[in-house]
């Protein structure tokens, strides 16, 4: 077989196209996620903020908090209030930086795999036009 | 053709000598030529005729046999045309211009033939048969050289010749077109080398320049973790009592930084993983580019091998060819040569240049020579520079004869001018020489 260059262009170019597809989708998907997650805990920061005065109204209308009032029942539910805002707020974080985090790491996989199958078409292309050599050299010797 | 009388005191004895300054007539008949050395005429040299002694046959046989050309003159080359014939004998008949000699002397002389017929019949008849195996003897001396100088073997030395040429100039073709392929053999796998090492190289430039660690900067940040409630606790005059908030903010922040190494650890595992991948892909470039070289060197080892065996099949195949031709050649060279020898040995001769046939004292000499097959052309030479003594031997022979026993019956001369000769009533009488004879 002669060595024609076209077919591996034509394979690269189809490899780059795969690639920047897919990358594409992945960063788009990536960026909903994180709108999502980011609404999500806005949401959610907003509620705690809301659901604070309602927690000190609860206890001021039992006469547990006011002025010169300090029970002991409303700082531990104020205790208790702020370790779960704490936690929720953080697990909200964390998915939005294992999302992302993922993404990243999903990307440079498929540029990895990107550029392994551009070096696999850059060897096979080299390894034709060695085997062109020979078939070059077979037919200069009548063979 | 000269006849010559001697005196009446001469030849007393049979076959005396001849002495031009006792020959008292001599009779010249226009003959052309009296053949060739030895054309027969020993046999009356020989005695057969009663015409000489045993000395005087050796000196006229010495003298037939001698050779006067000096010894600087080159080797004589027989010719190929024809011999001259012997001619008609002259003055024994009707016809002639001879001495006359009558019937009466020759029957007195016990000479066969009593008339001029007779003996010109028996002289035609005898010259014939000389002739004959003169030319039997001729032939068979001729077939005798052929045989013995190789000259049957000379086409087919030619040939072998042209053989061994045509050998020599095959193996050279073969030679140079080996040569030509070998050369082309060299320059292609000089060219394939070349493209080969072109793509090699740029695939090596490919790979140096496009190192594959896309995980390279990949880094995994841990979130802070906080209070939100900090101030606001701080507001309504709520403390951290045993610290559990803030063991709460503490514990988040784990999480964070647990979640960030893992990916990290992972990123590095996968980055190390591409690194090493390329790292491999580098190696089996430079074994394929190894590969390729040997494959191509390979490919031209067995080119020329092939070549080389082509080569030596045809140059075989040449020497067997010639060979054979040769061979060929050889036994149609020998076939030649035993039918030369059988030629030779049924003539009557010998493989070393003998025979048994009988031939004039002229002819012997000539053959005799057989270590020197070529030396033999020599000898047969003075064709014409004795003529007078080769035409006074036949005739003279006879027509003295005659005289003489004239003579001798007389026992004197028949006196000046004449001549003895036999009347047809058998008495000697003398007879007055014819016009023109000495």
């Amino acid at each position: 077989m002669a060595f024609d260059p076209s077919l591996y262009e034509a394979r690269r170019r189809k490899l780059q196209q795969n690639f920047s597809s897919q990358a594409g989708t992945n960063a788009f998907a990536n960026t909903l996620s994180q709108q999502r997650s980011s609404r999500a805990l806005y949401d959610m920061n907003k509620q705690f903020d809301a659901a604070a005065p309602r927690v000190v109204a609860g206890f001021g209308q039992r006469n547990l908090v006011g002025p010169n009032v300090k029970s002991g029942a409303f700082a531990k539910a104020m205790r208790e209030f702020s370790k779960n805002r704490i936690a929720q707020t953080e697990d909200a974080r964390r998915d939005i930086a294992s999302t992302n985090t993922e993404y990243q790491a999903g990307l440079r996989r498929d540029t990895d795999f990107y550029n392994q199958d551009l070096k696999d078409n850059e060897m096979d292309k080299t390894r034709q036009i060695a085997d062109d050599a020979r078939q070059l050299l077979a037919l200069r010797a009548g063979r | 053709m000269t006849v010559h009388v001697y005196p009446k005191d001469r030849g007393k004895g049979r076959g005396s000598a001849p002495n031009q300054q006792q020959v008292v007539a001599t009779a010249t008949a226009p003959v052309a030529t009296l053949g060739a050395p030895g054309q027969g005429w020993g046999e009356y040299a020989s005695g057969q005729f009663g015409g000489m002694s045993a000395a005087q046959r050796a000196a006229f046989s010495a003298f037939q046999n001698s050779n006067p050309l000096p010894a600087s003159t080159p080797a004589f080359t027989p010719s190929t045309t024809p011999r001259p014939t012997l001619p008609r004998l002259p003055g024994l008949g009707a016809t002639g211009g001879g001495s006359g000699v009558s019937e009466t002397a020759a029957s007195a002389n016990n000479f066969p033939y009593t008339n001029a017929a007779d003996t010109r019949d028996f002289l035609d008849k005898e010259r014939i048969r000389f002739a004959d195996e003169d030319s039997k003897a001729g032939a068979l001396r001729d077939l005798q050289k052929y045989y013995m100088s190789g000259g049957y073997r000379q086409g087919g030395d030619e040939l072998m010749a042209q053989l061994a040429q045509m050998g020599v100039t095959q193996a050279g073709d073969v030679n140079a077109a080996y040569d030509r392929s070998t050369a082309n053999f060299d320059d292609a796998y000089g060219t394939a080398g070349k493209v080969a090492a072109t793509g090699f190289d740029a695939l090596n430039k490919y790979l140096t320049e496009n190192p594959n660690n896309p995980y390279a900067g990949f880094n995994a940040q841990a979130g802070v973790a906080s209070n939100p409630m900090q101030d606001y606790l701080a507001r309504y005059g709520v403390g951290d009592r045993g610290g559990d908030v803030a063991a709460q903010v503490a514990m988040e922040q784990s999480q964070n930084q647990a979640g960030a190494d893992n990916y990290n650890n992972l990123a590095a595992l996968l980055s190390g993983n591409a690194q090493q991948g390329d790292r491999s892909r580098m190696a089996e470039m430079q074994m394929a580019q190894q590969l390729s070289g040997l494959n191509l060197g390979s490919d031209l080892a067995g080119f020329k091998s092939g070549s080389a065996n082509a080569r030596a099949s045809a140059l075989a195949e040449i020497a067997n060819n010639t060979a054979s031709g040769r061979f060929q050649l050889q036994e149609s060279q020998n076939t030649i040569a035993e039918q030369l020898r059988q030629q030779i040995l049924a003539a009557g001769g010998d493989l070393q240049g003998g025979t048994s046939v009988v031939q004039s004292p002229r002819r012997a000499g000539p053959v005799a020579p057989v270590a020197t097959p070529v030396a033999p052309v020599a000898t047969p030479v003075a064709p014409v520079a004795t003529p007078v003594a080769r035409v006074a031997t036949p005739v003279a022979r006879v027509a003295t004869a005659k005289v003489t026993k004239g003579a001798k019956a007389m026992g004197k001369t028949a006196g000046p001018g004449k001549h003895w000769e036999k009347s047809p009533k058998g008495k000697w009488i003398a007879v007055a020489n014819k016009k023109g004879a000495k």
